[in-house]
């Protein structure tokens, strides 16, 4: 597919989002390019960004991203979420000594986060800015994705890590610019490195437990 | 770039570990290279090997080839025939030869014998069908659940899947402990064939030929895995291992790919290696176009077998083989199987000698080379429709019939022993199970496998003993049970958040393991979180909190009637060296029961107990009491019940072989 083919589609996609769940939909915004992208996207299509813009705040995250949040917060006027780690989930965290263990706790302290604010919002629809080609436990999902309290939209999942930079650099999409700094993919702070060369996207960040189960599930029996 | 053999996508609790440790699995990544260096050297060597097979072969022919042959006439006297049925239910069995639907099988009965089979504990396929080839009891062959944890952890894995990673790389184990009876045939030098036995991959060095079954991934390392391609935009569940691509026709053309084995690149990330092919919609016709070749589909019906190839680099290529089943043109949806291990070219060892997948499929046309192809998965998850589902049932029994006879006429011509297992019944039934009636698929497929009887028989001679067996029989599955949530209830788990439907935390995701005293894994087990041997571990009186269970567990009940019929403690049902890695419990359910589909990978529901609403409608996992095997032969026998364990030196018995104290059962022949 062309990359305008796959910018329609992903315009396709938001309309019917618009459709579907009118204003209970949230999109969640990371700061990174991705999900700035489909800000971006959203704003090309309606004008404007007709939905509430979430932002999980790790309190990890790069200044970089906080600058960049506050700048486009302002430029774009968006109406802002923030979600915080809980104090708890943050204080083990610091207190644990296992990387692996940190970045555990990490993770789902940002699910908990999540799933928080769409409940206490009564989010139906929650639009994200995953694509395929990033992992590949992702290679399952669809443009609509069911999940356990509300639907996740992917309006770029087709995407290629060059089409994103191709679209980004030709219409001017404002993008961090650590990005130009050997960074590919930007997670918390503490867990993520400058990509080794040659090495895939999301060589500095944790791979997750999907594929185990997924393993598991082939049995057939559950 | 590394390729990951099915051996390494097959996720056992050490690479998950190495794949959540993140940055860990760069260690395995040479090891992998040198698995291919090695798989590559070994093709560049086919020729030299195979003319060094040739005149092994000519040596035999000329020498030993009559002494083994009179060996077997003469001094065996006797030819053994097993045909396994899984899943052959001796209740509906028995029904149908009163109703005269089975008169081949009736026929052998009053000859010799038809009885039941007493089933394992649990009644499960690979520990049932493996307590029969080794004639010993799980505590010795160490295979206890379809899931079971790796031991020192809380990680479930799949037992039925082995793998070994060393210096050289990457490769497939038998999780057995125990020796089978075609070993012990084997090593007497007698005719041994061997096809699609559950667990018996990889395939076993036997004296003659031996076909993997249950335990055969598929290209991905999977033990299934379909992929949906349709026009989207497609909905995707939660909890579900389906495989969904969303496909966008550009002028009556389709541009998309298939998704084949993974490998792993640098960093910790795992690619699929895919292959691109273009599918032409017509009104009526659709052309898939992979690699070189055109085939055409009609909708509604499955396609023949499309072969694909994966490249992986390097001039190195992986071929596999599946089906694609298109169910509309507009809006378009086509179901595509696992990708199977191409029987012509396998990466793994499916069969023995090596070269005899290929030569079967040069005989009989390629097959569902796959331990359980049939596409379960998609039923249930509305994919295919029943139609399609039973229409592969057959084409599968097809290849199946083909394949025994390919073997038969062998056996025929070289004797010894032969075994046989047909196993879509346990899936048909797993289906189509209904409660007060036999449903019409089901019965059309006992009365099929009497045909075959009926055509065995005409064939065999009077030296030829016939023995059918199943491994365990059949029950309704209408109420789901989680035991981790029943354990929660009771004060025996503890869980940092109220267990619920929508996020139900698999792989012990929200267990707080300090304040735990048992958790439940797999379909009849549960495990004390015992001191000193669970990472966390806190019980250390371990029989009295065992008793605890027990007691409490035989008092669940659902409107008014109890759950469970019986609580096994492992020390009661096992024996021996692999009995410190047994479940210390295990359940047996009333029929109607089962193990719901969160506890199973560590998850818990909101109900203990709630209604099964799956279009998987029967099961074999309740108490072994309630679902015997079947066990007919052309023989009589001395005993009255029969164990599986009594199997094993039941055969050596007809074959003439006296060594039998490795076996915990004896033989039955009056």
């Amino acid at each position: 597919m062309s990359l305008n083919k796959k910018v329609t589609q992903a315009k396709k996609v938001i309309l019917e989002t618009r459709d579907k769940y009118g204003d209970n939909v949230a999109v969640a915004w990371t700061g990174g390019k991705d999900s700035t992208l489909i800000l971006f996207l959203i704003r090309e299509v309606f004008g404007h960004i007709p939905w509430r813009v979430f932002f999980n705040d790790s309190t990890m995250e790069f200044d970089e991203i906080y600058q960049h949040v506050e700048k486009m917060k302002n430029e774009w006027k968006l109406d802002l979420v923030v979600e915080r780690h809980a104090l708890a989930d943050l204080k083990k965290i610091k207190e644990s000594d296992d990387g692996f263990e940190k970045q555990r706790i990490a993770r789902m302290a940002k699910i908990n986060s999540l799933n928080r604010a769409v409940k206490e919002n009564k989010w139906e629809a929650l639009i994200t800015g995953i694509r395929i080609d990033e992992h590949e436990s992702r290679a399952d999902e669809t443009s609509f994705s069911e999940r356990n309290n509300h639907i996740r939209v992917h309006p770029i999942l087709e995407f290629t890590e060059k089409d994103v930079w191709d679209y980004t650099k030709e219409n001017e999409v404002p993008y961090v610019k650590l990005y130009n700094q050997g960074y590919r993919s930007l997670g918390e702070k503490p867990f993520t490195h400058q990509a080794k060369k040659d090495g895939n996207e999301r060589s500095g960040r944790e791979v997750d437990k999907e594929m185990h189960m997924k393993q598991l599930r082939s049995l057939g029996y559950y | 770039m590394n390729l990951i053999t099915p051996a390494q996508a097959y996720i056992d609790p050490g690479t998950t570990g190495l794949i959540l440790g993140g940055g860990l699995l760069a260690p395995i990544i040479g090891a992998f290279t040198t698995f291919l260096v090695a798989l590559g050297f070994k093709r560049v060597n086919k020729y030299v090997k195979l003319i060094l097979s040739v005149i092994v072969l000519l040596l035999i022919v000329g020498g030993g080839g009559v002494y083994l042959h009179k060996k077997n006439a003469e001094e065996l006297n006797k030819k053994v025939l097993i045909l396994g049925v899984d899943a052959l239910d001796p209740q509906i069995t028995r029904a149908l030869m009163d109703e005269g639907k089975l008169p081949n099988f009736k026929k052998l009965s009053d000859q010799g014998s038809f009885q039941k089979l007493l089933t394992s504990h649990p009644p499960e396929t690979p520990v049932a069908w493996t307590n029969i080839a080794t004639g010993v009891n799980p505590g010795e062959h160490g295979l206890f659940d379809f899931v079971v944890r790796e031991p020192g952890s809380y990680i479930p894995k799949l037992s039925v899947s082995n793998q070994s990673r060393n210096i050289t790389g990457v490769e497939y184990l038998s999780p057995v402990g125990a020796k089978q009876w075609w070993k012990n045939t084997s090593e007497a030098s007698i005719a041994t064939r061997v096809y699609r036995w559950p667990i018996s991959f990889p395939a076993d060095e036997i004296s003659g030929e031996m076909l993997s079954g249950l335990g055969v991934p598929d290209i991905r390392g999977f033990l299934s895995g379909y992929s949906y391609y349709a026009e989207g935009p497609l909905r995707k569940r939660p909890n579900k291992p389906e495989h969904l691509i969303e496909v966008v026709i550009e002028n009556d053309l389709i541009k998309s790919q298939i998704y084949g084995p993974m490998t792993s690149g640098a960093g910790d990330k795992i690619n699929t290696i895919t292959t691109p092919f273009t599918i032409e919609v017509g009104d009526n016709e659709v052309l898939l176009k992979v690699g070189d070749d055109t085939h055409k589909l009609t909708t509604n019906e499955w396609s023949k077998w499309i072969r694909v190839k994966f490249e992986l680099g390097f001039l190195k290529n992986i071929t596999g083989i599946f089906k694609a089943y298109v169910t509309s043109t507009s809006p378009f949806q086509m179901y595509v199987t696992s990708i199977q291990i191409d029987p012509q070219s396998p990466i793994v060892n499916l069969s023995h000698p090596k070269d005899f997948s290929r030569e079967l499929a040069e005989e009989i046309g390629d097959y569902y080379t796959l331990g359980m192809p049939e596409e379960t998965a998609g039923l249930i998850d509305d994919r295919l429709n029943e139609e399609a589902f039973l229409s592969q049932i057959r084409e599968i029994e097809s290849e199946r019939d083909k394949m025994f006879w390919h073997g038969f006429e062998k056996f025929q011509r070289e004797g010894g022993i032969y075994a046989f297992i047909y196993d879509s019944l346990d899936r048909l039934q797993h289906m189509f199970w209904e409660t007060d009636q036999i449903n019409p698929e089901i019965e059309a497929y006992y009365i099929a496998k009497d045909k075959l009887l009926g055509k065995i028989l005409d064939r065999v001679d009077e030296q030829t003993e016939i023995m059918i067996i199943s491994d365990h029989g059949f029950a309704s599955f209408d109420r789901a049970v989680n035991i981790n949530t029943w354990l929660y209830e009771q004060g025996f788990l503890h869980l940092t958040k109220e267990p619920s439907d929508s996020n139900p935390g698999g792989l012990y995701e929200y267990v707080d393991w300090s304040k735990t005293k048992a958790y439940s894994m797999g379909f009849t087990s549960i495990y004390l979180n015992l001191k000193n041997r669970e990472p966390e571990g806190i019980v250390e009186d371990k029989q009295q909190v065992i008793k605890e269970i027990k007691e409490k567990l035989l008092q669940l009940t659902d409107n008014n009637e109890p759950v469970v019929h019986n609580v096994y403690r492992a020390e009661d049902i096992y024996s021996g060296d692999q009995l410190r890695d047994a479940p210390d419990l295990v359940v047996g359910f009333k029929p109607g029961y089962r193990m719901d589909w969160e506890a199973p990978v560590g998850g818990t529901t909101k109900e203990v107990v709630y209604d099964n609403t799956r279009h998987w409608r029967g099961d074999h996992l309740v108490d072994p009491s309630f679902v015997p095997g079947v066990f007919v032969s052309s023989f009589r026998t001395k005993k009255e019940i029969i164990e599986q364990t009594d199997v094993a030196p039941t055969i050596m018995s007809l074959l003439g072989q006296k060594n039998q104290e490795e076996y915990e059962g004896e033989s039955v022949i009056k």
